[in-house]
């Protein structure tokens, strides 16, 4: 049987591996990064899924899933020509991709499969820190969380549920890890460029602390979440995150905001240890 | 309005190397290329940002211009234009709710 060890969730931003290379150990990215890393290769996950929002990469508005699980064999990235994040491969897990597909079909999310990617900084940033050999498989779990309209909270809930109750069930021995990658607020490219919400991200945070994920469903519809930044849709990957941890406090969340090397950035850094 | 076109070449821009080496070269020359209406173009020409913004181009995706320094804009002018763009929009949706009351 497979076990659910670790739920990490870690912002994304494309300069941090810079950043960190440039600063050093004693920078605040690399500290915090290092404690979800000591959490990781604690938990020694054979199985790595990660919710994430693909930021116009690995998906356009030709065709865009509201939910897609990555069904790869590998992948490479990222691919985005104006960002520095290191290049890197990646190994996925079909077996386990495939099934989760035919398990949503039975649970009522028909979620879309894509059996090859070109992977974006979303997913790559986060596991450039935690994971650097990338040689643990990777399975990207994506939820639409850049262009409107997005699905519900709720409904990025029950799909974390969803998920939770497929690792259960999953005939192998494999110890797996969920990641959510994404900033609760953040606007790129539009006119809140530089501005944050710190009454939304305080709140978030607070909720997360807690573990009143109930309260947190309820505010975050697409109106607030966006209004919090155009990229204010990434919550959905932790609210997701929170349905497969089963909803309760994390065992730590680090907010950061206003860090040093990246001034105008707030982000929270969180783990859920789920062995006793 | 679809602004479709225009969201795709800013896509284009930030994952075809080839594609945004010849844009670089020649921007006029490969936006005759794409099947854009005459505002989209004229818009586009002008690194009209603020224009494109207010006609639903996607900000993540546009501010590619301003990190590849095309169409004649830079991070500044990019964030100031898309600003003015949506203050003005802000300030006469003000007016006219009020004009409402």
């Amino acid at each position: 049987m497979a076990k659910l060890v670790l739920g990490l969730g870690a912002p994304h931003t494309p300069h941090f591996p810079t950043v960190a290379k440039e600063q050093g150990k004693s920078s605040r990215v690399t500290m915090l990064f290092k404690r979800l890393h000591a959490e990781l290769e604690a938990s020694k996950p054979d199985l790595i899924l990660v919710y994430t929002s693909d930021h116009f990469v690995s998906f356009f508005f030709d065709n865009m899933p509201t939910f897609c699980v990555g069904a790869f064999d590998a992948a490479e990235g990222p691919r985005e020509l104006s960002r520095s994040t290191p290049h890197y491969r990646v190994t996925g897990h079909p077996p386990f991709a495939h099934a989760l597909f035919e398990y949503g079909l039975e649970c009522g999310f028909d979620l879309a499969a894509a059996e090859e990617l070109v992977l974006d900084h979303s997913l790559l940033v986060p596991l450039h820190f935690l994971t650097p050999k990338m040689n643990i498989p990777i399975v990207p779990i994506y939820i639409r969380g850049l262009a409107e309209p997005l699905p519900k909270a709720d409904r990025c809930f029950k799909l974390g549920e969803m998920v939770r109750r497929q690792i259960d069930r999953w005939p192998g021995a494999e110890r797996i890890a969920v990641v959510a990658s994404g900033s609760f607020s953040l606007e790129v490219g539009g006119p809140k460029m530089g501005w944050i919400d710190y009454e939304w991200f305080d709140f978030v945070v607070e909720r997360i602390r807690q573990g009143n994920t109930a309260d947190l469903l309820r505010r975050a519809t697409t109106r607030r979440m966006v209004s919090a930044g155009n990229t204010g849709g990434e919550l959905l990957d932790w609210i997701a995150l929170l349905g497969t941890v089963g909803g309760g406090a994390a065992t730590f969340i680090e907010p950061d905001s206003q860090p040093p090397e990246s001034p105008r950035d707030a982000h929270a850094y969180a783990a859920w240890r789920l062995e006793a | 309005m679809s602004t479709y076109r225009v969201n795709k070449l800013f896509y284009k821009l930030e994952t075809d190397q080839a594609y945004l080496d010849r844009f670089r070269a020649d921007a006029p020359g490969e936006l005759a290329r794409i099947d854009l209406t005459d505002e989209e173009r004229t818009a586009l020409l002008a690194g009209d940002v603020g224009k494109l913004y207010l006609m639903g181009a996607h900000p993540f995706l546009m501010n590619t211009l301003a990190r590849q320094g095309l169409l004649g804009l830079n991070r500044e002018t990019y964030l100031q234009r898309v600003r003015e763009a949506a203050a003005t929009r802000d300030k006469n949706a003000q007016a006219r709710s009020d004009d409402d009351k």
